[in-house]
């Protein structure tokens, strides 16, 4: 692998840590008072592309109307629908207007002034990173500007055009879902403030696509704005990275391709959350309570969170990538293209895969970029204790997370974890997470959820998948909330974990196979660690889908982990005969206990998958005997692990393996993988002949083995009587 | 935007290994290996462009094209001049001419040639044996796994075997041809041409590219000592327009395209590309590309490497040699478009090109004039070259043309009848003209009304001080209508015991007048010598350049009595050739070398140049599979294949040698 240039300052080696402890220096709490924003300021913003004359929203979409490759659409659409030129013109109209952006300096004022109001009500702080900011600021102008924040919330758009005005940059237009459109008001308060919008990718009407893309072509291409979309496509309802969608990403690089602009400038933006508004909502989403359709009238129901604390939020500004460098492209690759009507072009499979490695390394990038609140730590801290049945008062605590704290900058996360005031912070997140966790006789405890109450509120005939009992609900309700706030950390435990359970695998096999000859292969200190590098591959591969940590750096990131694993003494490779010994301390428990339940997650589901086709064989289906849905496989999922949490010292069971989000990102890993085969057009799955998912279950059952954990929930029928809390 | 602190490594052009896809990449850590050199096939790969743009284009012919048109000669198979009640009439409802009676050109032949044609001969029959086919039982397993449409039919393949020579027709008629081709394919695409020329070349099978079949240089026609299989690659299923761009006035088309598909695919879009050879019913892109074609409207569009801003072609590997870019002009090294342009099938297929369009004019209009003599007509031409005001065509033919033309006239009522004597009357005791003296111009003019009307007034001012005046446009008319029914001509004749056949060259002004002169000379002398006594001998300048001109002859006799009438002609034309030479004329303007013409090819490129071609030849094409044949002489090409394997063969010892030392090792 070639090497990180000498100049540039390395991220990967502890040398960062330092500079980590003082990153969030940088930060300002742009609601603190005396700061806030003056919403009557003369806006004189920085635009991403500057030219000689611009254009303004109209003018662009008649711009995009006489297009040349609008013109061949219309022709061409007018010629295959038998119909007159004037009926797809007017069509195509219709279809700008309903896309075009526009700007009412006014209404983005009043909303500014409502969203400081809300803030300082609700928030803490909205802590931005000043310096990045203003190190992107000083580059703009030059280039046409993608920024691509991370999805976690509705609040994300609000908060960059927020800040965008904070900072006088030229807010950017905002992609933006076409069910925002139709909530009543909102469509067009969203449109005044910048967005264009978007219909759902599945409707397949090809015209309608044609002219988005062309008009996201003039947005690169002719407007000055910068462009504003997310790459994961959807908010995450895990809190975690999402496998980057590249379509959006692949229009807005066309004019870069066809030459147009010489070169699309990329900023990575991580938006991070001590408390998400969409928490609970997201919670009963991953259980199967369908998600409501957004509304005004929701939208105001929502407003009463203005009744509740959310602490802080975190926003920063990623290194701007410039693609044509990334794609280390020189003119000459780029003149074949040139040399073609930009119009007439369309993108192939290797400039797709490109722009897949660029849609990862934003995908890392943002996920760099986000800060690690006191509460993640907690989190994580708390769920390892838990998973040896052991409670935590507000010392062990402090002690926990400080020791995380160390660990995740020593990886390069930013942690906001203020070590003076930890124990302050402690109870100040925990006040603000009540509905998840609190202290109990000094002790942290999970706030139960009353199953009764659950029982009344959900309808449980509107479920997704199976029709889970309240009382299961109600223990897998805190413990996925509790998992959302992990999830954050996994991008930088996910690896680290994979090395332990790598170094526990090999370790036991050394043991084990003493006098075999397979032992030579792990006779010398680069035999083990190689070995060790492919098991942590081999790892990575299942899991790839899950964490989404896809970069050109594996090999640096496994000798960093390595490194800080023996550095903090939690593994040792002799030297002298590649002997593994490893000190199961409570550091390397944490990060361990990170990824139990994502492998139990995969494992049940392996052990699901495998259990079809199933003797009772769903009268309602037609399918044969050995196919099934994926809807078929979450139901019988979801019942299995419900039957599992009834009863008494059942083994590598998680609640998360309720969540049914997680359960479709494995399902299509085993796809993927090639486990099992699924039917482009309907979508029926069977197993693969040739490639056992058994053989995949097995190795799964192992690695949960190897965990040092006995159970990881507490059985439900403990909960029954408990109090009512707040849903 | 400065980006000095980023944290990644920049990606290389390829963007997996190649060995497996771009997912499978890193788990099998091969990430390493991004950092490689670019993968030089990188380069080859082409812009995916968008298909709904492209548009396919019905052809005038179809996939058997023998169903349209004439196996064993020129054009349509429902276009012939035949014979009723001793009057030679013309049928073809693609021509104004269509069912016309032409007793004054039935007189013009009793007149020239001492023939009464009293009835029609029949047409040559399509033979039942064909030369039995040289097959490569590889190529030809491996090509059908291609699906590529192919057929080894004895029509299919003899009908592709030849060209248009008088040579050509006359070996197909008497089905003398000893070497056809031994199979035919079609490939749809840039792609299919890739695949099927890759393939041919591992296989060491001859491939000739094949378009419209209209050559007059004996370029296509089957090199009758090749002893491999040889494969024609025929075009015709290659004609979409793949792309038009409005904003700079290009347009590309696939090389199958057909000049007259072309042109009206243009025209439905209110513009043209201009270029009209006379061939254009039935020539291809690929072959005025492959021949430097000219057109008739050259003045306004220009000739074929005007017309041209890019070209694409396929060379022996499968590898393509193309300017990389759309600007118009470049200084950049020898331009190797004019590598590719004139390369007669020899270096690779020309798969799409890209060419200038222009608006539709808005007026046509054409005109003619009456010059007392030849010579003042040619100083006329040579004026309006001058002063650069050529309109879009002017041709001046001589007397014995300028009588044909006449000629070619349906019969006329008395009042026509009488208005034409009156003109005669009016040319002859007015003008007093000499009528075996006598020729004409013809003028094409297209534009705004305002520039046409300028044009005509500065052409009938110059015409005015040569003696020349304007004769109306009817006679400019029917002269341009009347070229693309001439061409049947010659098949007629033949049947009737005439050889016949055009020949043309391009001549500097200063010896334009004397290269028409001698040429007529040397072929009277060269008939007088044979004791051909019913022949005829008649030129035109059909283009004017700034230092030049373009000159036409045509040149036929009755043979009855000759017993190689074929060779006989080809003598004679030898020796016009060699006169031509003599008289400062070039080889060719716009028919090309082929093979007819290739004994002089060395002497007029210089032996450096004719060098020059060989070494690009063994570059784009080592192992010969265009081996048309054309440009140089058949033993230079013997030689040279002599020469390569010779060379193959000594490196094959030094390879064998040097792994018999490291087996020894």
């Amino acid at each position: 692998m070639t090497g990180i240039s000498p100049s540039s300052p390395d991220p990967l080696t502890s040398r960062a840590a330092s500079s980590a402890a003082t990153y969030m220096d940088d930060f300002e709490n742009i609601v603190a008072k005396g700061k806030e924003l003056v919403m009557t300021k003369e806006y004189k913003p920085q635009v991403a592309n500057e030219f000689e004359r611009y254009l303004n929203p109209q003018s662009l979409k008649r711009h995009v109307f006489r297009s040349e490759k609008v013109r061949k659409i219309i022709e061409h659409y007018a010629q295959i629908n038998n119909c007159s030129v004037k009926q797809i013109e007017k069509q195509v109209k219709d279809i700008i207007d309903e896309i075009g952006l526009e700007r009412n300096l006014a209404i983005i004022r009043w909303c500014g002034m409502a969203i400081t109001a809300i803030s300082k009500r609700i928030l803490s702080g909205i802590y931005v990173n000043a310096r990045s900011i203003r190190r992107v600021r000083d580059q703009l102008g030059r280039n046409p500007v993608c920024y691509l924040p991370s999805h976690r919330s509705y609040m994300d758009f609000v908060l960059m055009s927020y800040i965008c005005f904070y900072y006088d940059i030229e807010i950017p237009g905002i992609a933006a879902g076409m069910d925002f459109h139709a909530m009543f008001g909102m469509g067009t308060m969203l449109r005044k403030t910048g967005a264009f919008f978007m219909r759902r990718s599945f409707s397949n009407d090809e015209l309608y696509w044609d002219i988005f893309r062309e008009y996201m072509y003039a947005l690169i291409s002719v407007y000055h704005i910068g462009v504003e979309f997310f790459i994961e496509g959807t908010r995450s309802r895990n809190f975690k990275a999402l496998v980057p969608k590249v379509g959006l990403l692949s229009m807005a690089l066309l004019p870069y391709f066809t030459g147009e602009v010489t070169d699309v400038t990329i900023v990575p933006v991580s938006i991070s959350y001590e408390r998400l508004l969409e928490e609970q909502l997201f919670v009963y989403e991953l259980l199967g309570v369908p998600k409501p359709k957004e509304t005004t009238k929701g939208f105001f129901k929502a407003l009463k969170i203005i009744d509740e604390r959310f602490g802080r939020m975190y926003l920063d500004f990623g290194a701007p990538i410039s693609v044509r460098e990334f794609f280390g492209h020189t003119g000459a690759d780029r003149m074949q293209r040139a040399s073609v009507g930009a119009h007439l072009q369309k993108l192939d499979r290797k400039e797709l895969d490109l722009i897949k490695k660029l849609g990862n390394e934003v995908i890392y990038q943002q996920q760099r970029g986000i800060v690690i609140s006191t509460f993640n730590l907690l989190c994580l801290y708390y769920a390892s204790q838990l998973y040896v049945d052991r409670s935590v008062n507000i010392d062990e605590l402090a002690l926990g997370i400080a020791e995380l704290k160390c660990i995740f900058e020593e990886l390069g996360a930013h942690v906001a974890t203020d070590m003076n005031r930890l124990k302050f912070e402690i109870i100040e997140t925990v006040e603000i997470h009540s509905n998840i966790v609190h202290f109990q006789n000094g002790r942290l405890q999970f706030t139960e959820v009353a199953a009764a109450q659950l029982a009344q509120e959900i309808d449980t005939k509107r479920l997704k998948a199976h029709a889970l009992l309240p009382q299961i609900m109600a223990v897998a309700v805190p413990t996925l909330a509790l998992q959302l706030y992990i999830n954050p950390c996994m991008f930088w435990l996910a690896r680290p974990a994979y090395l332990i359970l790598a170094a526990l695998q090999l370790q036991a096999d050394q043991q084990k196979g003493i006098n075999d000859e397979t032992t030579a292969f792990s006779s010398t200190y680069d035999k083990v660690v190689e070995n060790l590098l492919q098991r942590v591959t081999l790892l990575d591969g299942i899991f790839k889908h899950e964490f989404i940590i896809e970069s050109n750096r594996d090999i640096e990131e496994f000798n960093r982990n390595l490194l800080l694993l023996s550095k903090h003494g939690m593994l040792k490779i002799s030297s002298h005969n590649g002997q593994i010994s490893i000190n199961e301390n409570e550091c390397m428990k944490v990060m361990l206990s990170s990824l139990a339940p994502f492998l139990c997650v995969y494992y049940q589901l392996a052990v699901a998958v495998n259990e079809f086709p199933l003797d009772a064989c769903f009268a309602h289906s037609n399918n044969k005997a050995d196919e099934f849905s994926s809807k078929d496989v979450l139901i019988h999922m979801q019942k299995r692990i419900e039957k599992l949490m009834q009863q008494q010292h059942v083994t590598n069971v998680h609640p998360y393996c309720l969540a049914l989000d997680n359960l479709n990102i494995a399902l299509n890993s085993f796809q993927q993988a090639g486990y099992i085969q699924k039917n482009k057009e309907s979508g029926i799955m069977q197993h693969a002949p040739g490639k056992p998912l058994r053989s995949l279950e097995a190795e799964l059952l192992r690695y949960c083995q190897l965990l040092p954990f006995k159970q990881y929930y507490r059985v439900a029928s403990v909960q029954m009587n408990s109090m009512p809390s707040k849903l | 935007m400065a980006t000095a602190n980023i944290r990644f490594n920049a990606l290389p052009q390829a963007p997996s290994c190649g060995s497996h896809s771009a997912g499978e990449c890193r788990s099998n850590n091969c990430s390493a290996k991004l950092g490689d050199a670019k993968e030089p096939v990188a380069a080859a790969a082409t812009v995916l462009l968008d298909k709904r743009f492209s548009r396919q284009v019905q052809g005038v012919y179809p996939l058997r094209r023998q169903d349209v048109l004439k196996w064993y000669g020129w054009g349509y198979k429902d276009s012939q001049f035949y014979v009723d009640n001793g009057i030679i009439g013309f049928k073809g409802d693609k021509y104004p001419l269509e069912g016309c009676m032409l007793p004054y050109f039935t007189e013009w032949v009793y007149s020239k040639f001492n023939l009464r044609i009293e009835k029609n001969l029949p047409s040559p029959k399509m033979p039942t044996e064909f030369p039995a086919p040289t097959v490569n039982a590889p190529f030809v397993r491996e090509l059908e796994a291609t699906k590529l449409t192919s057929s080894q039919s004895g029509e299919d393949r003899l009908i592709r075997c030849h060209g248009q020579t008088l040579h050509d027709i006359y070996y197909l008629w008497r089905n003398e041809f000893k070497r056809i081709p031994d199979i035919v394919v079609w490939p749809h695409s840039h792609e299919d041409v890739v695949r099927l020329v890759a393939l041919a070349n591992r296989h060491n099978v001859v491939v000739i590219p094949y378009g419209g079949g209209t050559s007059v240089s004996g370029s296509i026609t089957c090199p009758q000592a090749e002893q491999r299989m040889i494969c024609v690659l025929d075009t015709s299923q290659m004609n979409r327009m793949l792309w038009l761009n409005k904003a700079n006035l290009t347009v590309c088309f696939e090389a199958g395209i057909v000049g007259q598909d072309l042109e009206r695919e243009l025209q439905k879009l209110g513009l043209t590309v201009g270029h009209e050879p006379d061939s254009y019913e039935f020539s291809t892109l690929g072959g005025w590309v492959a021949t430097r074609a000219s057109g008739m409207k050259k003045n306004v569009y220009g000739n074929i490497e005007d017309l041209v801003v890019r070209v694409r072609m396929v060379t022996a590997s499968g590898a393509v040699l193309e300017r990389e870019c759309m600007a118009p002009r470049v200084s950049c090294g020898p331009d190797f478009n004019h590598v590719i342009m004139g390369s007669e099938g020899t270096l690779g297929v020309v798969t799409e090109v890209v060419l200038k369009v222009r608006p539709l004019p808005a007026v046509k209009r054409y005109g003619s004039l009456v010059f007392p003599d030849f010579e003042s007509g040619v100083q006329f031409m040579r004026e309006v070259a001058r002063r650069r005001c050529q309109p879009a065509s002017v041709r001046l033919v001589d007397n014995e043309q300028f009588v044909m033309g006449q000629t070619l006239k349906p019969v006329r009522g008395w009042l026509a009848g009488l208005l034409d004597s009156l003109k005669k009357t009016y040319i002859t005791a007015w003008k007093g003209l000499d009528l075996t003296k006598m020729c004409a111009a013809t003028l094409l003019f297209e534009g705004n009304e305002e520039d046409v009307r300028r044009e005509e007034a500065l052409i009938y001012q110059i015409a005015k001080q040569f003696k020349g005046f304007p004769a109306g446009g009817d006679n400019g008319e029917r002269g341009y209508i009347l070229t693309f029914v001439i061409a049947y001509i010659r098949d007629f004749a033949l049947n009737q015991e005439i050889v016949a056949e055009s020949f043309e060259t391009s001549v500097p002004w200063d010896r334009c007048s004397t290269l028409c002169r001698n040429v007529k000379r040397r072929v009277e002398a060269e008939c007088q010598k044979r004791s051909i006594k019913n022949f005829i001998i008649s030129c035109r300048v059909t283009q004017t350049y700034d230092a030049g001109a373009c000159v036409y002859f045509y040149f036929g006799f009755r043979h009855t009595g000759i017993a190689d009438p074929v060779a006989t002609f080809e003598q004679i034309e030898t020796g016009a050739r060699d006169e031509i030479l003599a008289s400062g004329g070039s080889l060719s303007h716009h028919h090309g070398v082929g093979k007819i013409r290739s004994q002089w090819y060395e002497n007029t490129v210089s032996k450096s140049g004719s060098a020059l071609y060989l070494a690009a030849k063994r570059q784009l094409d080592p192992n010969n599979i265009f081996a048309a044949g054309n440009l140089l002489t058949e033993e230079q090409w013997l030689a040279e294949s002599k020469k390569s394997s010779a060379e193959a063969s000594s490196h094959q010892t030094t390879v064998e040698s040097s792994s018999l030392v490291k087996a020894k090792l």
